[in-house]
């Protein structure tokens, strides 16, 4: 019989919460959903491309919302785009969040006065946790907001207001 | 180089085709009757005279008093190019549609339906082709009035959202 040593298991039995385990886990690997509207889903891509690699935050894009947990609306949303985006967002299994990405999802944009067809704002139809700004924004910014919206869901007292939609 | 109102006006002598100057100085279109204008493009494009086998583009204009289309028509044989104007200022606004001998023309057609109301009589297809089919009103018309809601939804923009929010 050898006796465990001294010091063993320290540093490999931690004591938590069921909660914190799970911010962890859903932080640590949120799925966006493949859902490009405009040039931003240019810079989107090639966040999640070889260069800038969302893969090493655990953000991995899904062709499904069925699969995702986070909706990433890159791009200018037109009304007729608007219905499809609410049916996508309620198609997401809870919990979810959205990312706004860059000033036409954000506020309408160019469009914001005479834009006959675009949304001013998409936090008009659903909940949006993160606005990221640019037009469009770099990679950067949106590894960025992902960043934020992490620390968010690691830390719900970090997360702002949400907009009553 | 062939003169394309003589031309018209020699195969079909009631039709009174007219040019129109451009801003530019080499710039000329030429203004056809609405009638009668499937029957004139179809000579332009099967004429082994003329011969214009590609349609560059298609565009409305608003005038106001009627709505202006314009065609720009080119041969590749003789590289020429050919610009048309007919207008609809018939109370029901009707073109006839060109998609029979440019196949290219049909969305074309459908987007000048979309934006400015035009109809073009004899496409196969004649509906919305951007905005939503059950939105109300032509949006680039002159006298287009924006409606307030669609879906539910608000079009413009609400006051409160040009205020800035405190994020905590």
């Amino acid at each position: 019989m050898i006796p465990p040593n001294e010091g063993m298991y320290e540093n490999t039995i931690w004591i938590t919460s069921i909660d914190k385990i799970f911010r962890w886990a859903r932080a640590s690997s949120m799925w966006p959903q493949t859902f490009g509207l405009a040039c931003c889903a240019i810079e989107m891509m090639a966040a999640a491309a070889s260069r800038f690699d969302l893969d090493r935050f655990g953000v991995f894009m899904r062709p499904s919302p069925r699969q995702s947990d986070c909706m990433i609306v890159s791009g200018t949303v037109s009304f007729k785009m608007a219905s499809r985006l609410v049916r996508l967002y309620e198609q997401m299994p809870e919990p979810k969040w959205v990312i706004s990405m860059g000033s036409c999802a954000n506020s309408g944009g160019p469009y914001w006065q005479g834009g006959y067809h675009v949304v001013k704002g998409v936090d008009t139809l659903v909940p949006v946790d993160v606005y990221v700004p640019g037009c469009p924004p770099r990679p950067e910014a949106l590894i960025d907001g992902i960043l934020q919206l992490q620390g968010m869901i690691k830390d719900p007292s970090k997360r702002i207001q949400r907009r009553a939609s | 180089m062939i003169d394309w109102r003589d031309w018209v006006e020699e195969k079909f002598p009631d039709s009174k085709p007219e040019w129109i100057q451009e801003a530019l100085e080499d710039e000329k279109s030429l203004l056809l009757p609405t009638e009668q204008f499937d029957t004139i493009v179809r000579a332009l494009r099967l004429d082994d005279q003329a011969r214009f086998d590609s349609l560059h583009c298609i565009a409305g204009v608003d005038r106001k008093q009627y709505i202006e289309v314009v065609y720009i028509l080119f041969a590749f044989s003789r590289n020429e190019r050919l610009k048309l104007k007919v207008r609809a200022n018939n109370e029901l606004q009707e073109i006839p549609s060109i998609t029979e001998l440019y196949p290219s023309a049909d969305w074309h057609e459908r987007e000048i339906y979309d934006m400015f109301g035009v109809y073009f009589r004899n496409h196969p297809d004649m509906r919305r082709i951007l905005m939503p089919d059950d939105w109300e009103g032509h949006p680039l018309r002159k006298d287009y009035v924006q409606p307030e809601f669609y879906n539910g939804w608000r079009i413009a923009a609400e006051e409160e959202h040009r205020t800035a929010r405190p994020v905590n």
